[in-house]
C-alpha cells in the first residue's frame, strides 16, 4: 500500500513539473496583438472605419451628432441656454466665461479630433506595413485616402478652435511626442493642405456606402480651409484657392439644390440627397448609440420632454427672414389641446427652439403638446458636415472678396438659396432677389442658412465680427460676462492635464 | 538568554537526577488527554514541593515515582493548570480542561496549523461560536467588526451583495483560501459550513502565500464529521422580515410644485405649473411617493440541513442549505443553495485522506449596478417628480420625462419592474489530500483541487416608455475553471526542550477563464422576456474572451521552538507568474518572526495578574497579484468606436490598445514590506485577555494609471508608480465580566487606528478615480506626504447675501450664488481652484460584541463604530436640482435655500450654480451602529432530552436597529465606491435594511 502511495506520489510531482513552464507564457487567444495585427488589406480597412468611429465616439459628450458638439460655439449670437441651472457648458460659452479645465468643451474642442488624428495615424502606420508585405499600393492608397481627409479634418477642426496645437503624425507615445510644443497655425494649415493633396489625390469619386468621405468632399474641406486661411487670424489670401476648389465641385459634382428648403432635412430623403457632399450617418433606429441628441431631444422645449440644452437667441430669430425656411427652422409655437397655438414667447423658455433637424425625432406638430413627451433622446437623421449650398456660398463669398469666378454667377447662387428660404421657385427671379453682394450679407446669409450645422462661430471669428453680431443680443437675454471682441476668448482652454503631462504645450490666456 | 538556557537545563538534569534515586517510592503510570479524548503529548509533570517530574510521551503517557500524600502538578500551555493529591493508586487517567483563552486551540495557519499559542504572527480567528451569535448572509459578515485590523464594509444592502474587506489599511482585497484552495469562490459559500476562519495580517504570515499575500489573507475552513461516533443530525430555519431603515425627507407634490415654479421663476422662464394645476393635485391628492413604490417590506428564509458522524477511522459531514432572500426594493433578490460534504479517512495507521466536495447555486437578481449608482432604481425614487403618477394615464404605460424634474433617469417603477437582470453561478468544487507519514517524523502531503464556476447572465429591457429605444435582451455566459496542486514534505521533531517543524510546498496554480455574449433588440413581442434571442429583429452585439493564467511556486518555512516560549518562524516563497513579463516572471518573498512567552518565566510569574504574556515581533515581504490581469504587459488590439456606414453599424478595430488598457511591457506586481510588533496577554486567570498589534506596512510599486494627454489618444497605462505607508495600531480586549455556571457576562472590544502616508510618486499629486456627473476632473488626489484616499474638488463658502463680501470667494456673485473658494485669485472659478475636501477612508474603527448567558437564555449585542472618514455625497446633488439627471429640486433642504429666504437661508438659491465637485456634497460619513441584537432560548437538558433532542435553540434578533449619524443620505455604509485611492463615494447605493429574524435550531 506504502509503496503504491509513494509510486504515485513520485508519479504526480514528475508530470506536474515536467508540464508546469508552459504555464507562465501568456497566449492571447481571444485578442490579437497589436505587433501582428496589420496582415492585409482589411486590417487596415478595419482601422479607417475606427477614424470614422471617432467622430462619434461618446453619444453625449464627444460625438459629432450631440448637442455637447455644439457647447464651443454657443458664444456665437444663435444660440443660448438657461440663465441658471446645469447648461454650464453651453451658457459658459454663450457669455465668453469658459474656464480652464472646462472638459465639456474641451472633449469636443481638442479630445475629440485627436482622437481621430491618432486612429488615422495608425492606420497610415499599418498601410506601410502592409504594403512591405506585399498588398497592392494602390489599393491600400485608396482606403488611406479616407483617413488623410478625415486627419486634414481633425487639424481644421483643431486651429480653429485652439489656433497653434502640436502637430501628430506618428501613432506611438514616445518621449518626443509627449514632450512637443503647439505648431503654428501656419504651420498646421500647411499640414492639413499636404493631407487633402492626398486624400484628393487617392479619394474615389464615388463611394459605395453612404457616409464615406468622396473626392468631392474632399474638394469642399480644401475650398472651406482656404476660405478659411484667408481669414482671422492666418489672413492670408486664399480667396482664388477657395474659389477654385469650389467650382470644380460646382462643375463635376453630382450634386444639386433641393426646391424646397424642408427636402434638405427630410429624413426620407437622407440616405438619396442630392445636397448632401459629406454627412454622418445616424442608424436608422435607435438600436445602438450612433443617434444624435442634437437633432432631438436637446433642442427641444420642456412642453414636449426636451431638455431644452439650447433654444434660439430672440434677436437672431427676430431679424431672420421670413419665410419658409424659418417657420422649418424654428419651432415658434405649439399646438394645444384647446386647438390654438402658444407662440413661443408663452413657452416655458420664452424663446423659439431649433425644428430644423426634428425629422425623423418622436415629435409630431399635429400633436397637442400636453399629449406627446418625445421620450429618450433619438434621431436618426443625419448629421451634415458639408452640403452644395454652403459651396454656392463660398463661391460668392470667394467672388467678392476678389478670388476670381463670375460675379453674376455668384449672385444667383445666393439669390437661389434665398429664394428657396423664401419660399417661392428657386429658378426664377423674385422681387427680393439681392441684386449686388457684399461680404456681410453673405455671412449673415450664411448664419441665417446654415443655423445649427456648426458653422456660425467659425464664420463670425474668421470674418473678426463677434462682438457685432453680439452687439444686436435681445437686451431681456442674460448679459454677456467676457468680452466678446477679446480675441483670447475666440480660442478654447486647452486640457489642463495635457499640459501638466507636458509642460511645453502653452494654455491659451483666457 | 545564554544563562536562562543554562538555568533551565540545571532543573531538568536535577528532574532527572531525582527520579533516579528516589527508589522508594511507588510508580504510577499515567495518561494524559483534552476532553475529546485526545492523548496529549509533552506535558510537564511535577511533583509540589520538590524537583521532581516527567514529560508525557507520544502517547500521552508518563511515569513517575511518588509518594502518598503529595501533591501531582500539571501545567500545560493551552489547558488550566491541574493538581491533584496522589492517594496511591497506580495508574490515573487525567482529563485537561483548555484554557480559558483556548490557547489549544489549533489555528489553520497557510498550509499548516499551529496552536493559537505558539503563533508568533498577527492572526485573527473568528469559530463556529462567533459565527452562530447572530445569523450571518455571508462569510464576510462574520468577520465585520469583530476583529481588529479588519474593516468589513456592506457596501450596498441588495441581497446577496459583497461586503468589501480591507485588512490593515486600504489597499486592496484580500485572497481567500478556502480548505487549503487559493481563490476559492467566497460568494456561494454556505455560513453554515464554516467551521473557523482565520485572518492572516501580518506579513510574516501571509508571506507563506508571496504574491497573494499583500493585502491579508482569510483562511476558510469547513467543518467535518467530528470525533463522535453517534449521527448528528442538524436543522436550523430562521425568517427574516426587513425594510427601509430611514427614508429620506422629501417634498410633497404640492410643495415642489410651487418649487418648481420658484425655480423657473428665478430663472426668468415662464411657470411650469399653473395655479389650477397645483390646487387639482391638492384637492384631488394626486402625486406618488417614488420611495413607499420602490421599497417594500421583504422577507427572507433560510434552511440548514447537516448529517454529521465521526469515528477512529472516518469521519463524514454532509450538509445543503436553501436561502431565498428579497431585497427592499421592488423585484430584487437572491437564491442560493448549496450541497456538500467531507470525508475524512485514516486509510492505514500513517495515511490520511479528506475529501471535500461542494456544489453551489446562486441566483442574484436585479442587485449591484442594476440598482445602485447614478440614475438608478434608487437614485431615481429620490429625484423624480413626486406630482406624477405612476402610470401616464393618457398612455396607459409608465409616466415619462415631462420637462421638469428627473431628465436622465428614468420612471423609478419602470426601472425597477421591466428592466430584469439575472446573475446565475454554478460553482463546484473539490479538494482531495492524501497525508502520509514516513519515518517517524516526516509528513508528505499531495494535494489536489479543482474548482469550477459557470456563470450565466441574463438580461432584458422592455422598451422604455414613450421611446423609441427597443426592447433589450442579452446573455452571457463563461466558465471560469480554477487548478491547484501541491506537494508538502513536512519534518517535525522534539528533542528536549528544542523542536523544530519544517514545511516544503512546491505548488502549481492554473485558471482559465472562457466566455462569451449576444445581445439583441427588439423582440416582436415583449412576452419572453430573457428567453426573446430567437424573436428578436436585431442581434447588435456579441463578443467572446479567454484568458489563461498560471503561478509556480516554491515555499519553505521552519518554526523553531525553545521550551515552547522561545518562538521563531521563518519562511521564503517563490512565485513565477505569468502575468508578469518575459524575463522577469518570478520574485521572491521572505518573512521572519519571533516570539517570546515572557510569562513562563518566574519573573513574571510572581505577578499574580498576569497569567499570559507573550510579545512578538515580524517582518515579512509580498506581493498583490491582483493587481495585475493576463496580457496587461502586453499590448493587443481594442474593438474601435461603432460607425455605421450605409445605416448598417460596423464595429471596428483599432489596431492598437486604447483607453484605459494600454499595455506597459515593464509592468510588475505590488509588493510591500509590513512590520510588526504586538504582545498577547491575559490577567487575573484569563478573565481579561488584551491582544495589541503596532503595524507599519510599506507598499511599493503601487500601480496607477498614469495618464496620456489627450493629443496622443488620451487614457491610461498602468504603471509601478507610487509607494505608500499604513501604519497602524490594533486592540483586541475580551473580558468574562462574570463566569458561573448559570450566568455568563463576556464582552469583546476591538478597535483600529489606521494612518496611510503617499510616499512617493512620479509627480508631487496624481489625479485619480472617476470623473462624475458634473466634474471637472477626476474625484480624488493622491499628494506625497498626504494620506491616501483624499477628495479633490471646489471648496464652498457660503451663500452671497445682497452687499455681503466673503474673503476668497469669486466676485461678482449675485445675491443668492453659490461661493467657493477663488484660490488662484484669478476672478474665475475654474479647475486650478480646486484643493483637498475630503477623506473617504476612516482613521480609526471599533466594534463591541456582548453576550451575556442567564441560564436558558443568552444576548448578543453587536455594535460598530465607524470614525473619521467623509463621503461624496453624489445622490444629494441630484436632489438638489442641480443637474445630475435632475432639474429641479426634490429635497426638503431646499426649504433652508436664499431663493426661500434671502436673509436667513443657509444654502444657495435653488439654481445656482450647485458645482457637484465641491465640499457643499462632502459630509462626515462616521456612524456608530447597534448591528445586532440577538436573544436566544436554549432549552435545558432536561427537557431537551425528553424530547429526544441534543439541541433545542430558538432566537429572535434585529440587524441594524440604529445609526448615530450626521450623513444625510439613506446610508453612510452603502458607498459605491469604497476603500483605497478612491474611497467614499455614494453614488445612490441600496441601503441596509433593518431586518427582524426569527430562527430555530435543533440538534437531534
Amino acid at each position: 500500500m506504502k509503496k503504491i502511495i509513494y509510486i504515485i506520489f513520485v508519479l504526480v510531482i514528475t508530470i506536474s513539473f515536467s508540464s508546469c513552464e508552459d504555464i507562465l507564457v501568456q497566449v492571447p487567444e481571444s485578442k490579437i496583438m497589436a505587433d501582428n495585427f496589420f496582415e492585409d488589406i482589411s486590417s487596415v480597412k478595419t482601422v479607417v472605419d475606427a477614424t470614422y468611429g471617432q467622430l462619434t465616439k461618446d453619444t453625449w459628450n464627444r460625438s459629432l451628432m450631440s448637442a455637447a458638439a455644439h457647447a464651443p460655439f454657443c458664444g456665437a449670437d444663435d444660440f443660448i441656454t438657461e440663465p441658471a441651472g446645469n447648461k454650464m457648458k453651453w451658457r459658459d460659452s454663450d457669455l465668453f466665461a469658459i474656464a480652464v479645465g472646462n472638459s465639456s468643451i474641451t472633449n469636443i474642442s481638442w479630445s475629440l479630433p485627436y482622437d481621430v488624428i491618432l486612429q488615422a495615424n495608425f492606420a497610415i502606420d499599418g498601410g506601410k506595413q502592409v504594403v512591405e508585405l506585399g498588398e497592392n499600393k494602390a489599393d491600400i492608397d485608396r482606403i488611406l485616402a479616407e483617413v488623410y481627409f478625415l486627419r486634414a479634418w481633425s487639424y481644421f477642426w483643431l486651429v480653429r478652435l485652439n489656433g497653434d496645437v502640436p502637430i501628430i503624425l506618428e501613432p506611438e507615445v514616445t518621449t518626443t511626442s509627449l514632450s512637443v510644443s503647439r505648431s503654428s497655425v501656419k504651420d498646421v494649415y500647411e499640414q492639413i493642405l499636404s493631407d487633402l493633396d492626398i486624400a484628393i489625390a487617392d479619394l474615389p469619386e464615388i463611394q459605395n456606402q453612404l457616409g464615406r468621405v468622396t473626392k468631392m468632399a474632399a474638394y469642399a474641406l480644401r475650398s472651406k480651409v482656404y476660405l478659411t486661411m484667408s481669414g482671422w487670424p492666418l489672413k492670408e489670401d486664399h480667396y482664388a484657392d477657395a474659389m477654385a476648389n469650389a467650382e470644380y465641385i460646382i462643375q463635376n459634382g453630382p450634386f444639386s439644390l433641393y426646391e424646397n428648403f424642408s427636402e434638405i432635412f427630410d429624413i426620407a430623403n437622407e440616405d438619396i440627397n442630392s445636397e448632401f457632399i459629406w454627412q454622418i450617418p445616424a442608424t436608422d433606429r435607435a438600436i445602438s448609440t450612433l443617434y444624435s441628441t442634437w437633432n432631438s431631444k436637446s433642442t427641444m422645449p420642456p412642453e414636449i420632454g426636451g431638455f431644452k440644452d439650447v433654444f434660439v437667441e430672440k434677436a437672431f430669430y427676430n431679424n431672420f427672414p421670413e419665410g419658409v425656411r424659418k417657420d422649418y427652422t424654428f419651432l415658434s409655437e405649439l399646438l394645444s389641446n384647446d386647438g390654438s397655438y402658444v407662440n413661443w414667447t408663452n413657452f416655458q423658455m420664452q424663446h423659439p427652439f431649433l425644428s430644423k433637424f426634428y425629422s425623423g425625432s418622436a415629435f409630431n406638430p399635429d400633436v397637442p403638446y400636453q399629449s406627446q413627451s418625445v421620450g429618450l433622446a433619438n434621431s436618426a437623421l443625419d448629421i451634415c458636415m458639408f452640403r452644395l449650398s454652403e459651396i454656392y456660398m463660398i463661391y460668392a463669398e470667394a467672388n467678392i472678396m476678389g478670388g476670381g469666378g463670375d460675379a453674376a454667377t455668384a449672385l444667383e447662387y445666393v439669390n437661389k438659396i434665398r429664394r428657396r428660404a423664401k419660399g417661392v421657385d428657386i429658378n426664377n427671379p423674385d422681387v427680393d432677389d439681392l441684386t449686388s453682394l457684399n461680404h456681410q450679407a453673405i455671412i449673415d446669409e450664411r448664419g441665417w442658412e446654415f443655423v445649427g450645422e456648426m458653422k456660425r462661430w467659425f464664420d463670425l471669428i474668421r470674418t473678426e465680427t463677434v462682438a457685432d453680431a453680439i452687439a444686436k443680443r435681445d437686451p431681456t437675454d442674460v448679459s454677456i460676462i467676457g468680452d466678446p471682441s477679446n480675441r483670447n476668448l475666440w480660442l478654447m482652454p486647452i486640457p489642463e492635464q495635457d499640459i501638466r503631462i507636458n509642460p511645453n504645450l502653452s494654455q491659451n490666456p483666457r | 538568554m545564554k544563562n536562562l538556557l543554562l538555568k533551565q537545563v540545571f532543573i531538568l538534569f536535577l528532574i532527572l537526577f531525582s527520579t533516579l534515586y528516589s527508589m522508594a517510592q511507588s510508580e504510577l503510570s499515567g495518561e494524559i488527554k483534552d476532553k475529546d479524548g485526545n492523548t496529549i503529548p509533552g506535558v510537564n509533570v511535577y511533583i509540589k514541593g520538590t524537583t521532581q517530574g516527567t514529560i508525557t510521551g507520544f502517547d500521552g503517557k508518563f511515569v513517575l515515582e511518588i509518594e502518598k500524600g503529595q501533591i501531582l502538578e500539571i501545567k500545560y500551555i493551552g489547558y488550566q493548570d491541574y493538581s491533584t493529591t496522589y492517594t496511591g493508586q497506580t495508574t490515573l487517567s487525567i482529563i485537561l480542561e483548555e484554557d480559558i483563552i483556548g490557547l489549544s486551540e489549533v489555528v489553520v495557519i497557510g498550509y499548516g496549523t499551529k496552536k493559537k499559542a505558539d503563533l508568533t504572527g498577527s492572526v485573527g480567528v473568528v469559530t463556529t461560536a462567533d459565527i452562530d451569535l447572530q445569523p450571518i448572509q455571508r462569510v464576510e459578515n462574520a468577520l465585520q467588526g469583530k476583529m481588529a485590523g479588519v474593516m468589513v464594509s456592506q457596501n450596498s444592502g441588495a441581497p446577496g451583495s459583497a461586503p468589501v474587506v480591507n485588512i490593515r489599511g486600504f489597499t486592496g482585497s484580500p485572497v481567500y483560501v478556502i480548505d487549503g484552495f487559493i481563490g476559492g469562490n467566497i460568494n456561494t459559500l454556505n455560513p453554515n459550513d464554516i467551521a473557523s476562519i482565520t485572518v492572516l495580517k501580518d506579513a510574516s504570515s501571509t508571506a507563506i502565500y508571496g504574491s497573494r499575500g499583500a493585502n491579508g489573507v482569510i483562511l476558510v475552513t469547513t467543518k467535518s464529521g467530528g470525533k463522535s461516533d453517534k449521527l448528528e443530525v442538524n436543522f436550523d430555519y430562521y425568517h427574516t422580515v426587513s425594510h427601509l431603515a430611514n427614508k429620506q425627507e422629501l417634498l410633497n407634490p404640492v410643495s415642489y410644485m410651487k418649487m418648481v415654479n420658484l425655480a423657473e421663476e428665478e430663472k426668468g422662464n415662464l411657470a411650469q405649473f399653473s395655479d389650477q394645476e397645483i390646487d387639482d393635485v391638492e384637492r384631488n391628492g394626486l402625486g406618488t411617493d417614488w420611495q413607499d413604490e420602490i421599497f417594500r417590506i421583504a422577507n427572507s428564509d433560510n434552511y440548514q440541513l447537516s448529517l454529521a458522524k465521526g469515528g477512529e477511522n472516518s469521519s463524514h459531514r454532509f450538509s445543503m442549505g436553501i436561502r431565498n432572500d428579497e431585497g427592499i426594493v421592488s423585484n430584487t433578490g437572491y437564491e442560493r443553495f448549496n450541497l456538500s460534504y467531507n470525508l475524512k479517512s485514516k486509510i492505514t495507521n500513517s495515511t490520511n485522506f479528506n475529501l471535500n466536495l461542494s456544489n453551489a447555486y446562486e441566483k442574484l437578481h436585479n442587485t449591484g449596478t442594476r440598482v445602485d449608482g447614478g440614475n438608478k432604481v434608487v437614485q431615481s425614487a429620490l429625484i423624480w417628480s413626486p406630482n406624477l403618477p405612476v402610470i401616464d394615464p393618457l398612455t396607459n404605460d409608465y409616466q415619462t420625462f415631462q420637462g421638469y424634474g428627473a431628465s436622465v433617469a428614468q420612471n423609478p417603477i419602470y426601472q425597477a419592474l421591466e428592466v430584469n437582470d439575472y446573475n446565475k453561478n454554478v460553482v463546484a468544487r473539490g479538494k482531495l489530500s492524501i497525508d502520509q507519514q514516513f519515518l517517524k517524523d516526516f509528513n508528505f502531503r499531495i494535494f489536489g483541487g479543482i474548482q469550477l464556476q459557470n456563470y450565466r447572465g441574463d438580461f432584458f429591457s422592455r422598451k422604455p416608455p414613450g421611446s423609441t429605444v427597443p426592447s433589450k435582451v442579452s446573455k452571457s455566459t463563461s466558465s471560469t475553471l480554477k487548478f491547484q496542486g501541491n506537494g508538502q514534505l513536512s519534518y517535525a521533531k522534539t528533542i528536549n526542550d528544542h523542536s523544530v517543524n519544517v514545511t516544503a510546498v512546491y505548488e502549481v496554480l492554473k485558471s482559465i477563464y472562457d466566455g462569451f455574449s449576444v445581445a439583441g433588440t427588439d423582440p416582436y413581442t415583449d412576452q419572453l422576456g430573457i428567453y426573446s434571442l430567437d424573436i428578436v429583429e436585431n442581434i447588435t452585439g456579441y463578443g467572446n474572451s479567454k484568458s489563461e493564467l498560471g503561478t509556480i511556486s516554491v515555499l519553505s518555512r521552519a518554526n523553531y521552538s525553545y521550551k515552547d516560549k522561545l518562538l521563531i518562524t521563518g519562511s521564503i516563497r517563490r512565485d513565477a507568474d505569468s502575468r508578469l513579463p518575459e524575463g522577469l516572471k518570478s520574485e521572491y518573498f521572505p518573512s521572519g518572526a519571533i516570539a517570546y512567552r515572557i510569562s513562563d518565566e518566574a519573573f513574571i510569574q510572581q505577578i499574580s495578574a498576569i497569567y499570559r504574556l507573550k510579545l512578538r515581533a515580524s517582518y515579512g515581504e509580498t506581493g498583490n497579484v491582483s493587481s495585475l490581469r493576463a496580457f496587461q504587459v502586453l499590448n493587443t488590439v481594442s474593438d474601435g468606436p461603432i460607425y455605421s456606414f450605409n445605416g448598417i453599424e460596423t464595429t471596428p478595430t483599432t489596431g492598437f490598445e486604447n483607453g484605459n488598457a494600454r499595455a506597459n511591457p515593464y509592468l510588475t506586481w505590488e509588493t510591500s514590506k509590513q512590520f510588526n510588533l504586538g504582545f498577547d496577554a491575559a490577567f487575573f486567570n484569563g478573565t481579561i485577555e488584551l491582544i495589541g498589534d503596532f503595524y507599519s506596512k510599506r507598499s511599493t510599486n503601487f500601480l496607477f494609471n498614469k495618464q496620456v494627454p489627450a493629443y496622443l489618444g488620451g487614457g491610461s497605462y498602468k504603471d509601478n508608480a507610487g509607494d505608500f505607508k499604513n501604519s497602524g495600531v490594533e486592540l483586541q480586549l475580551n473580558t468574562k465580566w462574570v463566569n458561573t455556571n448559570d450566568f455568563k457576562f463576556s464582552t469583546t472590544l476591538n478597535f483600529t487606528y489606521n494612518v496611510s502616508e503617499v510616499i512617493s510618486l512620479p509627480e508631487d499629486s496624481l489625479l485619480i478615480g472617476s470623473v462624475e456627473g458634473g466634474f471637472d476632473t477626476q474625484s480624488h488626489i493622491t499628494i506625497i506626504g498626504q494620506s491616501v484616499g483624499q477628495f479633490w474638488g471646489h471648496t464652498y463658502l457660503g451663500v452671497q447675501r445682497e452687499g455681503e463680501v466673503i474673503p476668497g470667494a469669486q466676485p461678482g456673485a449675485q445675491p443668492g450664488d453659490a461661493l467657493y473658494w477663488d484660490k488662484n485669485g484669478n476672478g474665475q472659478i475654474d479647475i486650478n481652484d480646486m484643493s483637498v475636501i475630503g477623506n473617504g477612508n476612516p482613521d480609526f474603527t471599533w466594534g463591541i460584541n456582548a453576550n451575556i448567558d442567564y441560564k436558558a437564555f443568552s444576548l448578543n449585542l453587536f455594535v460598530q463604530g465607524v470614525h473619521g472618514l467623509d463621503i461624496y455625497n453624489l445622490p444629494a446633488h441630484a436632489m438638489m436640482g442641480a443637474g445630475s439627471g435632475s432639474l429641479h429640486p426634490t429635497t426638503t433642504r431646499v426649504v433652508d435655500s436664499w431663493t426661500i429666504s434671502p436673509t436667513n437661508g443657509t444654502i444657495p438659491g435653488i439654481t445656482s450654480d450647485y458645482k457637484s465637485q465641491s465640499s457643499f456634497f462632502v459630509e462626515n460619513g462616521g456612524f456608530i451602529r447597534i448591528n445586532n441584537i440577538t436573544l436566544a432560548y436554549n432549552m435545558p437538558e432536561g427537557l431537551i432530552k425528553k424530547m429526544h433532542l441534543q439541541r433545542f435553540r430558538i432566537y429572535a434578533g434585529v440587524q441594524n436597529l440604529a445609526t448615530f449619524t450626521e450623513y444625510s443620505g439613506y446610508d453612510p455604509e452603502t458607498k459605491s465606491s469604497s476603500g483605497g485611492r478612491t474611497a467614499g463615494v455614494d453614488r445612490g447605493s441600496f441601503p441596509i435594511p433593518r431586518a427582524y429574524t426569527f430562527g430555530i435550531n435543533l440538534t437531534f
